[in-house]
């Protein structure tokens, strides 16, 4: 069968010629290659090889029937729509040429930051569309009547009402804008948002805004979930250790899609230092399979009292937010307006920037395993960013709905009335406030930090500046960052609907700041981090966060749905008593009708009077016919109350009830 | 796109859409990017597919400029009897076999092939069979090393490697070790030293371990780790064959196909930018100094 190739070919070989047992060989694989099921384009071949087996398999050339023709068609469509979606939830191809080039000059680790700015994006656009969608064009559309406000604040305040939105302090429109107050009256707070009584209309405005921000977050919730399992690798649970052994990566870790020469260096860097590092943690590991008991003791003490002192720092660092929010809230017009205002941010930003260095730096003491040593620092962080936050969601809600306090103030409208009108836009602007420090902060970084440290760096030579170098662009730490940014948004759901647009401009614009800074003022940090587990950690932290995020949301959502249903049961039980008393009060005035009826017929003579007679009576009621009001003697004048004359006995009711010939039940026998 | 001229015409892109996993726009795309390797006076389609490009030209396009394998790719993939040079067919394998809808085997395939490629030229000579070929063949029923190269004869997909494998199809010792050089780049600090080497591929068995231990890392201490080929040669025979190494390949989650958010390794995306005729002013940075 060879011959008869190279026969048809035309052409001699000029190798010797091959082995009997060769040609056995041959033509069994082309046995194989032509009863095989397999596609031709999966073949490892050449193109003119299986241009070959094709031709084998189908000798008449290649025809196609109309079968053939039209599923191909198909798949080929089913192909194009596929790929457009998959275009489509990635962003619409927005940033491609962009993430195209960081991959290629830094490698996909730095990329898959960017990538993941683009999903958050993403989320923030769908959330507002689903925000606007159902809540603002409604309230646009419809254009409910303007309840004005509705509170009387009739309770004593300590310290007399201070007028919170009346004329600001500061007349800058800068600093209104910084702080929320310029945005006070529109659509960005909660205020805003008046709905009037409910018109019996089939769309209720309040429930939609209710169920929106709770919409939203179910929403974010499934979407990264998703992205999480797709992101995991398939026999992660199956083999029999999910450490990846190090002939995998020997043969895997190359990234192909590197086309920098530099960026070819910095990842030959990583991969030396992750084999480096596999050889040592090998070598720790047989050092401590052959400890001794107390060594083993002594060590997981070391690695306790590292654990309990950070997290002693941490819980101080959260103790200080505490104060801080605390401290600004309770002196919101003091004369350092503008510091104050800031305060709880700086705090926050001020702990998330020295505690890690102060992890990093006492886990460095302790002599752990270069792996331990990087997972250990970034729960850490993850621990400290979250919880910053939840202290200060926390800690506005005790002085704002005085959870775990008995103010008086509180009691009586289950928020701390005397401070806050309108508490909602309260809470919406210091999470307005902490978004925007957030941002301004990444702008001051990038351009007050960085670029002076590139071009300190570059202008001078010695052994300090080589010691400082540029930046290094951490992956973890801008990750956290953003991770906080978006559970912040989503905490301020409720009270800052359009909160979203705000963080997609903020993300939007991060994300070329982000690039700048990476492309001109820093350089990659050698440490390692592969793509592949790094995006299930994003997923997995922005998870953490939008958990955190559900909590207060779920807390003032369902205790203001109680209230609802409270005050409307307590609104039922206070009309029935109105109505009570009223049915009360004319039964009365009939029973005084009929007494000023009799009174004018003749007297029977004989009495007949059932109750003792009242000295008071004939003499305090005039003799004349007033069925009206108000009647003298009557029960009290017709006041939109009627009973509260009755209720209160203190308060003086007019004539004591008259003695008449008929005696009507008294209200305590209704 | 260019001129209507230089379009592949439609029987051919259809059954390149057959015969490789690239789209239509990837084929056209890559036919472009061919195109302008070659001398503008050869630039119609009909001696777009008859002329070969040599290697360096390949090689020193921006996807494959920074890669430590480069030569290899370039080889693997090569039907020249020297194996110095590419047709536009050979280019369209390439980038088939490196695009994301290409099946894990494939991928696996050519990776073996790449890392069993050693450095030395074949010094332009024919290659001849030998033994060890038939040997290797044998075992493989699926690698079928043709004869020669020459671009009529029907079977020269594969080139004889019985000259560049130093034995029978695998990857040894020898391999593995100029692999991990290869990835760990030639700098002072970043080259494992010959005990580090010694321990990442070998099995290193007590009384060896001891002294290569001390050397190294200071320890007086009996080794034995399980390294690349204690995880991966599952017959003992001291080399990793295709069999072996795909089953190791599979254990990896970025060997994967490509559906997650993560790219997986073995690809890279062709680029829609333009070459410039002085390669390297892609990057983004300058340069310092």
């Amino acid at each position: 069968m060879l011959r008869q190739w190279s026969v048809q070919s035309g052409q001699a070989l000029m190798e010797p010629e091959p082995e009997p047992g060769v040609e056995q060989l041959w033509e069994q694989e082309m046995e194989r290659l032509w009863s095989s099921q397999a596609l031709v384009r999966e073949l490892p071949y050449a193109m003119v090889d299986k241009r070959f087996v094709r031709q084998l398999r189908e000798p008449e050339g290649v025809k196609t029937s109309c079968w053939q023709r039209w599923r191909r068609r198909g798949q080929t469509a089913r192909r194009r729509l596929a790929d457009a979606a998959h275009r489509l939830a990635q962003g619409f191809g927005l940033w491609e040429g962009a993430l195209y080039e960081i991959g290629g000059l830094f490698g996909t680790g730095i990329q898959s930051y960017f990538t993941f700015l683009r999903f958050l994006l993403l989320l923030n656009l769908l959330t507002l569309l689903l925000t606007a969608s159902f809540v603002l064009l409604p309230l646009v559309w419809l254009r409910p009547p303007d309840t004005g406000p509705s509170l009387n604040l009739t309770l004593q305040c300590p310290g007399g009402l201070q007028s919170q939105t009346g004329v600001p302090r500061f007349h800058n429109q800068l600093w209104n804008v910084l702080t929320g107050r310029a945005f006070a009256n529109t659509y960005l707070f909660y205020g805003a948002y008046r709905a009037g009584p409910e018109s019996g209309s089939a769309y209720s405005i309040r429930l939609a805004y209710l169920l929106s921000p709770l919409a939203c977050l179910l929403l974010c919730f499934c979407g990264i979930l998703r992205r999480m399992v797709k992101g995991l690798p398939q026999r992660l649970f199956l083999g029999q250790d999910y450490k990846s052994p190090v002939s995998v990566k020997v043969f895997s870790s190359w990234d192909f899609c590197i086309r920098g020469q530099e960026a070819a260096t910095i990842k030959k860097h990583e991969i030396s230092n992750e084999f480096k590092v596999e050889l040592e943690e090998r070598r720790r590991f047989l050092l401590v399979q052959q400890e001794t008991r107390t060594q083993r003791a002594c060590h997981l003490l070391t690695y306790l009292r590292v654990n309990v002192l950070i997290g002693l720092l941490v819980v101080g660092a959260i103790g200080a937010i505490f104060w801080a929010t605390k401290y600004s809230q309770d002196n919101k017009e003091e004369s350092l307006f503008v510091l104050l205002q800031y305060l709880p941010p700086g705090i926050i930003a001020l702990v998330n920037f020295l505690g890690p260095l102060l992890f990093v730096f006492l886990i460095q003491l302790e002599n752990y395993p270069p792996n331990t040593e990087v997972n250990l620092a970034l729960i850490w962080c993850v621990v400290l960013k979250l919880a910053s936050l939840g202290m200060f969601s926390f800690s506005l809600g005790q002085t704002v709905l005085c959870i775990g306090q008995n103010k008086t103030s509180c009691a009586s409208y289950g928020y701390n009335a005397c401070d806050y009108q309108c508490w909602e836009s309260a809470v919406g602007e210091e999470l307005y406030k902490l978004s925007a420090f957030n941002f301004l902060l990444t702008v001051a970084f990038a351009f007050f930090v960085s670029l002076p440290r590139r071009l300190l760096v570059e202008r001078f030579s010695g052994r300090f500046w080589a010691w400082l170098d540029r930046e290094e662009f951490l992956v973890p730490k801008n990750v956290l960052d953003i991770v906080a940014g978006q559970t912040v948004t989503w905490m301020g759901l409720f009270y800052c609907p359009l909160l979203p647009l705000l963080h997609g401009v903020f993300i939007f614009l991060t994300f070329y700041i982000k690039k700048y800074t990476l492309m001109r003022n820093s350089k990659a940090s050698p440490r390692r981090f592969r793509a592949s587990s790094s995006t299930f950690f994003f997923q997995l932290v922005l998870l953490l966060g939008l958990l955190l995020a559900v909590m207060p949301l779920g807390y003032v959502v369902s205790s203001l749905v109680l209230t609802v249903c409270v005050s409307q049961s307590q609104a039922n039980a206070r009309a029935i008593r109105g109505f009570r008393k009223q049915l009360v009060w004319q039964v009365q005035e009939k029973w005084h009708l009929v007494e000023d009826l009799s009174r004018l017929l003749p007297e029977p003579g004989s009495g007949g009077s059932v109750g003792p007679e009242s000295p008071h009576s004939r003499a305090s009621r005039p003799r004349s016919f007033c069925p009206g009001f108000p009647c003298p003697g009557s029960p009290g004048p017709r006041t939109p109350r009627p009973g509260a004359c009755l209720e209160d006995p203190a308060r003086p009711c007019g004539a004591p009830v008259p003695a008449s010939r008929f005696r009507f039940p008294s209200s305590s026998e209704l | 796109m260019g001129g209507s001229g230089s379009r592949l015409s439609k029987e051919l892109l259809a059954e390149y859409q057959d015969l490789t996993f690239l789209t239509k726009q990837e084929i056209l795309l890559a036919h472009r990017r061919f195109c302008e390797l070659l001398p503008p006076e050869h630039r119609s389609v009909e001696q777009s597919l008859q002329i070969r490009v040599s290697l360096e030209q390949i090689l020193s396009l921006p996807e494959l400029k920074a890669n430590p394998f480069k030569e290899r790719i370039g080889r693997v993939f090569s039907t020249s009897p020297a194996r110095d040079s590419l047709s536009f067919e050979d280019f369209l394998d390439l980038l088939s076999v490196f695009s994301d809808t290409a099946t894990p085997d494939i991928k696996s395939h050519y990776a073996f092939r790449i890392f069993g490629e050693s450095q030395e030229q074949p010094g332009g000579t024919r290659p001849v069979l030998t033994q060890s070929w038939w040997r290797c063949a044998a075992r493989e029923p699926g690698l079928l090393w043709s004869l020669g190269a020459h671009p009529d004869h029907i079977l020269s997909g594969f080139l004889c490697l019985s000259l560049d494998f130093d034995d029978d199809g695998t990857l040894n010792r020898e391999d593995l070790s100029h692999l991990v050089n290869c990835l760990t780049g030639q700098g002072e600090d970043t080259r494992l030293s010959a005990s580090e080497m010694k321990q990442l591929i070998d099995n290193v068995s007590s009384q060896a371990g001891s002294e290569s231990g001390r050397e190294g890392l200071g320890l007086g201490l009996k080794l034995s780790l399980p390294q690349i080929l204690e995880e991966s040669d599952i017959d003992r025979d001291g080399t990793i064959n295709l069999s072996e190494f795909q089953h190791v390949i599979s254990r990896s989650p970025d060997f994967a196909r490509y559906d997650g958010s993560s790219p997986p390794a073995f690809w890279f995306p062709l680029g829609p930018h333009l070459l410039h005729p002085s390669l390297g002013c892609r990057d983004g940075r300058r340069q310092p100094g």
